[in-house]
């Protein structure tokens, strides 16, 4: 079967980056190859690795959601308020995941119907939904949920995290969608030749509509975890959750201007991503000069891209 | 005594595995037009990606006014008046002419724009080429022969010595091509030297001082147009006798409406009816902006019909988008293959079945030994050459791309294909293809539409013709009672009202 090959050269640079990292962070700190650590940095990527499959493919259209931060931080205060409210678990998390979807319809119709770009459409709700979550919470966390629901967040199954396990079903289910279905093959070709795919009957609004429906379903998914981790609704709950999973994804060799790029990439983005935060943490790297580190990987990663194609 | 402006030397240029030009000499006389022919892959664009130093050469010497050229680059070539206009149009939509004709290379009172000075120069070009706009228009809101036109005046606001044309003609009206003609052997006049590469042959004889022919790299000939025919030259293009294009008897039509317009208007197009029969191509010519295009766009549902009827296989429909119009098995193959045809970052297997997916699919899961099986088979039968089928389709040749999108409305099950200028850009070996696809789609019960500015090809190709003049249908001939200046006299029919009313 022929193997169609998307950036294959940038995959390979960045695996070779991840593996100089992950060396060097063994090197450099005595705790960072322990299984321990190792364990809590899958279980803490968890939240901005399931974000990064719909991301994957909402920059493969072409687009952007920066809305994703703020979708977690509502939903979970709507999950939050809904368990606390005495509803029983699995109904609030369905609720949950309903309104993340709803968010998400919201931001689809900004950019379909009136034909906002994404990135001012989500620019805007981003705003707008973490504002109405500092209204609903007047700026209070939310906490006090039923025994049972840590179990999400922090049980473990067979061994292993659960929040691992979600992670992994969700990329299956994302490798799934983009290589096995036509869901998948016209979200490339969207981003490839938007024209060229509605001269071609490609029913383009369709598709970008369900693609930021499955953004805000995967923000709130992660939403369920994250607020299962921590066990308390934090009115700040995923602010700045977007750079971090816009980051993964380009480091990951999807191209910003959609239509490149393999999900297999984004796996790598994302251990970058997390590796880099903890061993920061380890080697006591201030905090304000990681935010710098992060920013600048972010643009090696883009610059890479770029001048890899010429 | 001749003198020789540019003079290239056994020059040879040799990618990895290819070798692309091979010991190459070629000697262009200062003040003539010198022609480069050859099909895709010929080496005609690396020559001028040499001469323009755009690439390095591997080996050979390159001379300009009697010195050798050491490290060209593009810069440097333009600075010594050799100025490339190529087939792909280098210009900004969103800016003005006069912004485009001046970007680079603005006129400035020290650190302010002279704009006064720039719209005064581009008013000038423009007259000098021909073209009655105001300078402040936006190059998005023109046509593309229009557009051609402004690129060439950009060349001429710099110190033009050598004017390299790439294709200037390949969307052009046989109008502008005339206009342009003019303009061309104008600046031979003034001294300036001309490369032309173009696929229109009848152009090449008519206009060239001297033919060079390339073929696989390597100079197969140089001649003079008088020593030469079109016939001649294929031969020497393509090192075999292409089976010429013979017009085939009048073929038994089953008089079967397949489409049907009745009055038909769209914002564009007035008062449209016409009947598209099973087996046939309809040709349909006229002037660029005479409503071809945006007759194939309201027949696609892309442009919106506004009042009319339309009736396809005899029952009334009503086609609002490029959906509908799939959904009743119209194709539609874009003058703009790589804009509005393809995903040129995709792959040759995901292009081909991009329109049929639903056909190969369960559930939306893409059956993909199904897929792959069936693209196999219908790129064989097309003879489209390709090396893998996850090879991305910008690097296959015009031709190739051109029979990519066609085997994709194969796969939808197409029974009306509209073409629009199926063979601009397409070298003659290719195009004999293209035609020979066109016959064997009708062979099969298909229908064509096909939109053309080459009034040969409309002429050769076509069972019945419409001839379009802004935006009405003002005349339908049978191929057999048509000639060229039937078609040119009433293309121009309605520009004279337009201009009156």
């Amino acid at each position: 079967m022929d193997k169609i090959k998307r950036s294959g050269v940038f995959t390979y640079g960045i695996l070779i980056f991840l593996m100089v990292l992950f060396l060097f962070l063994s090197f450099s700190s005595p705790y960072f190859l322990t299984v321990d650590n190792l364990t809590k940095v899958l279980r803490q990527i968890a939240v901005v690795g399931i974000v990064t499959v719909s991301m994957t493919m909402v920059i493969l259209t072409g687009g952007i959601d920066l809305s994703v931060g703020s979708i977690l931080g509502l939903t979970s205060v709507i999950l939050a308020k809904l368990m606390v409210a005495g509803v029983s678990v699995p109904i609030a998390i369905i609720i949950t995941l309903i309104s993340g979807m709803g968010l998400g319809l919201f931001n689809g119709f900004l950019i379909n119907k009136i034909k906002i770009s994404p990135l001012i459409s989500t620019l805007g709700t981003m705003t707008i939904y973490s504002g109405i979550t500092y209204i609903v919470t007047k700026g209070v966390s939310i906490f006090g949920f039923p025994k049972s629901f840590s179990f999400i967040g922090q049980g473990y199954i067979l061994g292993v995290p659960v929040p691992i396990i979600i992670l992994v079903i969700v990329y299956i289910f994302g490798f799934f969608i983009l290589n096995y279905t036509r869901f998948g093959r016209y979200l490339y070709g969207i981003g490839a030749n938007e024209k060229a795919s509605i001269l071609s009957g490609v029913d383009v609004v369709k598709i970008k509509y369900v693609v930021y429906i499955l953004s805000g379903l995967l923000a709130s998914l992660a939403s369920v975890v994250m607020l299962s981790r921590i066990n308390s609704a934090l009115p700040s709950t995923g602010v700045g959750l977007e750079f971090d999973v816009v980051t993964a994804v380009v480091l990951g060799g999807i191209s910003v201007n959609g239509g490149e790029g393999k999900l297999q990439g984004v796996v790598i983005g994302l251990l970058i991503i997390a590796i880099l935060s903890n061993g920061m943490i380890l080697l006591g790297v201030d905090t304000y000069f990681q935010t710098v580190v992060k920013g600048a990987v972010l643009l090696m990663a883009v610059g890479i891209d770029n001048i890899s194609k010429k | 005594m001749k003198e020789f402006i540019l003079k290239l030397e056994n020059l040879t240029k040799e990618y990895p595995g290819v070798v692309a030009l091979n010991n190459v000499s070629i000697e262009f006389e200062k003040g003539k037009i010198h022609s480069l022919v050859g099909e895709n892959g010929a080496g005609k664009s690396t020559l001028i990606k040499l001469i323009t130093g755009a690439v390095d050469k591997t080996s050979g010497k390159i001379y300009y006014k009697g010195n050798e050229i050491e490290n060209n680059s593009p810069i440097n070539s333009l600075n010594k008046g050799i100025i490339p206009v190529y087939q792909e149009l280098n210009m900004i939509p969103t800016l003005s002419i006069v912004e485009n004709i001046f970007y680079g290379n603005e006129k400035t009172n020290g650190l302010i724009l002279d704009k006064k000075y720039m719209l005064k120069k581009t008013r000038e070009l423009l007259t000098e080429v021909g073209l009655n706009i105001s300078p402040e228009t936006k190059i998005r809101d023109m046509g593309i022969g229009n557009q051609q036109l402004v690129e060439i005046s950009k060349a001429l606001v710099r110190n033009v010595e050598v004017l390299i044309l790439d294709e200037p003609t390949a969307s052009l009206t046989d109008n502008e091509i005339k206009n342009l003609f003019h303009i061309i052997n104008k600046l031979k006049t003034d001294g300036v030297t001309i490369i032309y590469i173009s696929h229109r042959l009848d152009e090449v004889l008519e206009i060239s001082d001297t033919i060079t022919v390339l073929r696989d790299g390597k100079v197969i000939d140089s001649k003079s147009p008088t020593e030469l025919d079109e016939e001649m030259l294929v031969n020497l293009m393509v090192g075999r006798d292409l089976i010429r294009n013979k017009k085939e008897k009048e073929k038994e039509i089953v008089s079967q409406r397949v489409l049907e317009f009745k009055n038909v208007n769209t914002n564009k197009i007035k008062d449209i009816s016409f009947i598209l029969l099973k087996g046939e191509i309809l040709g349909i010519a006229g002037l660029i902006g005479s409503g071809r295009t945006e007759l194939a766009e309201a027949i696609f549902g892309v442009d919106e019909i506004l009042s009319g009827e339309v009736f396809i296989g005899g029952k009334q429909k009503k086609i609002k988008s490029p959906r509908d119009a799939i959904e009743e098995n119209i194709a539609f193959i874009t003058e703009d293959r790589k804009s509005l045809g393809l995903l040129l970052d995709l792959s040759v297997l995901e292009n081909v079945t991009y329109s049929s997916l639903e056909n190969i699919s369960k559930i939306g899961v893409i059956d993909k030994r199904k897929e792959e099986k069936l693209v196999k088979n219908i790129l064989e039968k097309l003879q489209v050459k390709y090396s893998t089928l996850g090879e991305k389709v910008l690097n296959l040749s015009g031709g190739n791309q051109q029979k990519i999108v066609i085997a994709k409305w194969l796969l939808s099950n197409a029974s009306i294909f509209i073409f629009d200028e199926p063979t601009r850009g397409i070298d003659v070996g290719a195009k004999e293809e293209i035609y020979n696809i066109l016959r064997s789609l009708t062979e099969e019960g298909k229908s064509i539409i096909m939109i053309s500015s080459e009034m040969q090809e409309v002429i050769n190709i076509s069972d019945r013709i419409l001839v379009m003049s802004n935006g009405h249908i003002v005349s339908e001939y049978k191929s057999s009672e048509i000639t060229s200046e039937k078609i040119f006299i009433d293309s121009a029919s309605l520009l004279k009202e337009q201009k009156n009313g």
